[in-house]
């Protein structure tokens, strides 16, 4: 099948100039948006993208597998393509994008306020799914360390025998424990669910572990984002509480 | 893998869509365990993931077009169709050039290859259209996907549900209503025209009740106290999707239902 996809291919060109221009503007957007990539250098990179594209055309062509949809496959390479640019552009950009932060009006800021809050749970939601067989798991210890109240849902999705383990009444957030008492408790839920002995330093290394590969991809590529461990908190509870918030219920 | 260090571009798309999928978890676990532990991969699959959530419509639009049939046999024949009107257009010109230049009073034989001529001329002007009209019709078809899509597009946002209040809604759906005394008289989706909507309940204890009115993005568009029985939500006037909450004054979520405008 893939020899007659190939074959396909090779007369036809992977993407029309118009949707070859589509598509990187829309990846060159995101960069902009993320005041990466300086509004005024916005074409120069998409043309850039888009001559490298063209001529390593045939090479691409020949990489594709057919696992995904050729225009998904066509964003992958351009948004690398653009990763490459950016990467060798940045330290000549770097004063456009101070110049842009600070001309941009404050009330702009504010309306646009719920939308950048809406994006960041999105990409805090990504991160939570990239993190593969951890996903579950630092969300619930997560939710436990800000204290929190456990989430049924989300302990099902960690522990599918949580009732048995009783980790609901485990993850009872008690007001008056200090983070020695939480990373023992966590330790007693790893070694529960996990059939592992470790102690709680084990665990706080592993969430401080995941806490900071967590701040790290928000603030990636590139720095678009100065998160610390307390904004991540503040984005934390938004995430978390989505539905509840929705409600009129607020935390 | 592709690079020693990072996944292949294929390998990104590939998780960008499972990720919009929810499929991402049945995904080869060597990809899944490097991108836990690589933030550049993590961070482009995030991105490509991002950008197809985003543009869902751009997607599909390109995917149908490669998916068209190809028209190779009309261009094919359309040459055809092209020599052979050339060539007909040719020979009654020369005709034409070569009778009226000669002295001959072979009428009848003119006037047979004057309507030969002019009979092949119909002809070609029956098949010539085909050459011409090849590049306008694709001309406009290259603007008609554009226009269309722009259009479906349009109407599709209007009516996209909205994954988080549809949860709320199918709560709702079917089950007994939180407030005490407080009894919803409305189906949990009302279909009707722009200003034609009436919310009814019942409200024995004229409590103060709160309605709230989202678009299908979720957005609150506004809010209205009331301790009467019905309410004709006028403000909406545009046709699309809406969501309705009714809240009591202890702030209990009672009922979430939806309302098509069309």
């Amino acid at each position: 099948m893939l020899k007659i996809l190939n074959k396909k291919l090779q007369n036809k060109p992977l993407l029309s100039e118009n949707d070859l221009l589509t598509l990187s503007e829309k990846v060159v957007l995101r960069y902009v948006y993320a005041k990466t990539i300086p509004l005024k250098e916005k074409e120069d990179v998409q043309m850039s993208i888009i001559e490298k594209f063209l001529k390593k055309q045939d090479i691409i062509k020949k990489r594709f597998k057919g696992d995904s949809k050729i225009s998904t496959y066509c964003i992958a390479v351009l948004n690398r393509m653009c990763c490459e640019i950016i990467r060798s552009e940045l330290k000549h950009w770097k004063n456009q994008l101070t110049e842009t932060e600070d001309n941009t009006s404050t009330s702009a800021l504010k309306t646009s306020e719920q939308l950048i809050i809406k994006d960041e749970k999105n990409q805090l939601h990504k991160i939570f799914i990239l993190l593969g067989n951890e996903c579950h798991k630092t969300i619930v210890f997560l939710a436990f360390y800000y204290r929190f109240h456990a989430k049924e849902n989300e302990v099902k999705q960690y522990d599918k025998d949580y009732i048995k383990n009783k980790l609901i009444e485990l993850l009872t957030i008690k007001e008056s424990s200090n983070k020695g008492e939480i990373f023992n408790i966590l330790s007693k839920i790893v070694n529960l669910v996990e059939g592992k002995q470790i102690k709680s330093d084990a665990v706080r290394m592993w969430l401080n572990k995941n806490i900071d590969l967590v701040i790290n991809r928000l603030n990636g590529p590139f720095n678009r984002a100065n998160y610390d461990k307390e904004s991540l908190e503040i984005l934390f509870e938004y995430y978390y509480f989505e539905e509840e918030m929705r409600e009129g219920k607020v935390i | 893998m592709g690079d020693t260090n990072h996944i292949s571009e294929q390998e990104i798309a590939q998780c960008a869509e499972a990720i919009n999928n929810g499929t991402y978890r049945e995904l080869d676990q060597a990809i899944q365990d490097h991108i836990a532990n690589c933030d550049s991969c993590a961070n482009e699959v995030s991105m490509i993931a991002t950008i197809l959530e985003e543009e869902e419509a751009l997607i599909s639009g390109i995917e149908n077009k490669r998916h068209e049939p190809e028209t190779k046999s009309l261009n094919y024949k359309a040459t055809i169709a092209l020599l052979a009107s050339a060539a007909s257009v040719i020979l009654f010109f020369g005709v034409r050039f070569f009778s009226n230049n000669q002295i001959t009073n072979n009428n009848s034989i003119s006037e047979n290859i004057n309507v030969d001529t002019t009979q092949k001329a119909r002809e070609t002007k029956i098949q010539s259209p085909v050459i011409p009209l090849k590049t306008q019709p694709e001309e406009a078809k290259k603007k008609e996907p554009i226009k269309l899509l722009h259009t479906k597009k349009k109407h599709l946002l209007a009516y996209t549900p909205n994954e988080q209040l549809e949860k709320l809604v199918d709560r709702f759906d079917g089950a007994t209503m939180r407030g005490e005394n407080i009894e919803v008289i409305s189906p949990i989706l009302i279909e009707s025209k722009v200003g034609q909507i009436t919310l009814e309940w019942t409200n024995p204890d004229n409590q103060l009740l709160i309605l709230e009115f989202f678009n299908n993005k979720g957005e609150k568009l506004f809010e209205k106290e009331t301790n009467k029985i019905l309410f004709q939500p006028k403000q909406l006037d545009k046709s699309g999707l809406y969501y309705w909450k009714l809240i009591n004054e202890d702030f209990d979520l009672i009922f979430c239902g939806r309302i098509k405008l069309k």
